[in-house]
């Protein structure tokens, strides 16, 4: 029997995958944080490691940094789960050795027990069979299903409906979270009250993952890392950050009460219209959007901006205030009163927060606005926001 | 601004210099022919992408250029433009170690 190392700090996590791995027939031990992680791969002696990256006590880039200069582990096969938005630390992950990276949020139980088979080289079959210390052979097969696949069915879904249950708790404490990080005085007391709310967040993103609820997962692993910027760079809390951060979570809170109903598509591309005179802050918003995976079409007029918009329906717009011929102010006013885009949400990206401007924002028909200079997670996460809202609550 | 996406930061970072010491250069042929409308329209997209890039040092020049340039005075055009130029300067030193910091593209998320 193959053994393999789940070193994951979310509980709820933790317990489903090794309920999957031991179905699909697996020795599993689980390591609750860093150290014990490292202690377990020298104790136990996995074929491979599940490894979580964001863990207490000791990271998992460090884990794997010490894994690949081990002679005894140095190919040991290490399988990372990250977050899309964090580039950087599944970076770190590829630097430091890691086999595979797996986005926690799109990955199930099953489609990781597949991988773990592809990279151990094992079969359905065999895996089930293998004796202790036998090598397998043969290249890895199709994974069988039917009664494991049942039995894992009926087990998610209990998860989820858990889950789901206690979701007014989890948003009441992301909240509580939230206000506490504002309201207290002291920057390393808020640095550490901001450090909660990323915790909870990541855990928000594991659980409703491995469960299947992809909405919640898609917008809480956005959240957490917006939340981990902010932490590691703390200059960029302000009150458009602080603003994107309360409205993703009042969001968050409406797809925990539409639960199991939801069937939200995450997939289908948005149309989006960007629309700015100046090239650097198009590009900056089309790399932003890039970050959530969204695509947009950007335009440098207003008038450009119009004929599209009387003729196509968008479901988001990013809109510069200051432009020379027409103001985005003007130019929203105006697209309020085409038929196809009067309810398509508007966010101003500007450099004018003021309250006069905030003001004339909402006048105008606008729905958000952005300072700049923005973080690309903000303004991912804002559009991703706008995104998923619209199409839980469509337009006639 | 990129944050947690090195590669898209290099890339807006590269346009920022090449685009605005090209602005500049243009701000003050129009400050020197007395071109009002040419120093509005260049300095408008100057601190535009200056404000969007969070160079804030250069920011309040360009838009005092961009009123100048609207309002047509330009008896300090010059003089605000060389500042300017300064400011670009120090944006540079400053920019050339933030590049140098930043970490090497790698994949995202897949396998090896």
């Amino acid at each position: 029997m193959k053994k393999m190392l789940i070193i994951e700090d979310d509980q709820i996590v933790g317990t489903i995958y090794r309920h999957k791995c031991q179905v699909e027939g697996f020795q599993v031990e689980i390591a609750g944080d860093g150290e014990a992680g490292w202690n377990a791969i020298q104790s136990f002696h996995p074929d491979v490691v599940i490894l979580d990256l964001m863990l207490p006590k000791l990271n998992g880039v460090e884990i794997l940094k010490r894994v690949r200069s081990h002679p005894q582990f140095k190919d040991l096969p290490v399988i990372v789960l990250s977050n899309a938005y964090l580039n950087t630390l599944v970076q770190d992950a590829w630097n430091a050795g890691a086999n595979h990276c797996l986005i926690k949020a799109n990955c199930t139980p099953k489609q990781l027990v597949e991988l773990v088979r592809r990279t151990l080289g094992t079969g359905d079959t065999e895996l089930r069979n293998l004796k202790p210390g036998t090598t397998p052979t043969t290249p890895a097969t199709p994974a069988a299903t039917t009664t494991h696949d049942t039995h894992d069915t009926q087990f998610v879904a209990d998860l989820r409906r858990t889950m789901l249950s206690h979701g007014t708790d989890t948003i009441a404490q992301l909240r509580g979270l939230l206000q506490t990080f504002v309201k207290t005085e002291g920057d390393t007391a808020r640095l550490t009250n901001l450090f909660s709310l990323y915790r909870r967040l990541h855990s928000v993103t594991s659980n409703s993952a491995v469960v299947g609820l992809n909405a919640i997962s898609k917008m809480a692993s956005a959240l957490e890392a917006l939340v981990k910027e902010l932490y590691e760079k703390p200059k960029n809390i302000n009150p458009s950050t602080l603003r994107t951060l309360a409205s993703s979570i009042d969001f968050l809170a409406t797809l925990f009460e539409r639960g199991t109903e939801l069937n939200l598509d995450t997939h289908t591309p948005p149309n989006i219209l960007v629309v700015d005179d100046e090239v650097i802050s198009r590009r900056a918003i089309i790399l932003a959007l890039e970050k959530a995976q969204l695509k947009c079409v950007s335009v440098d007029t207003p008038e450009t901006a119009l004929n599209l918009l009387g003729q196509d329906r968008f479901e988001l717009i990013f809109l510069d205030v200051d432009m020379p011929e027409m103001s985005g102010f003007d130019l929203c006013t105006r697209l309020r009163n085409l038929p196809l885009n009067r309810d398509t949400p508007v966010v101003f990206v500007t450099s004018l927060t003021d309250f006069e401007s905030r003001a004339r924002s909402t006048l105008s028909g606008g729905n958000d606005l952005i300072a700049k200079p923005f973080l690309f997670i903000e303004l991912a996460v804002k559009a991703l926001t706008f995104v998923l809202r619209s199409r839980l609550n469509p337009s006639p | 601004m990129g944050g947690t996406d090195p590669e898209g930061i290099r890339e807006l970072i590269e346009l920022y210099r090449t685009q605005t010491s090209g602005q500049l250069k243009e701000l003050a042929a129009a400050a020197s022919a007395s071109a009002a409308k040419d120093l509005e329209r260049i300095a408008h997209k100057a601190a535009g992408a200056s404000a969007t890039c969070g160079m804030s040092a250069i920011v309040p020049l360009l838009r005092e250029l961009e009123k100048q340039g609207r309002e047509n005075h330009l008896d300090q055009a010059s003089e605000r433009v060389a500042q300017a130029e300064a400011a670009l300067s120090r944006i540079n030193a400053y920019l050339d170690q933030y590049l140098a910091s930043l970490v090497q593209p790698a994949p995202s998320a897949c396998s090896r």
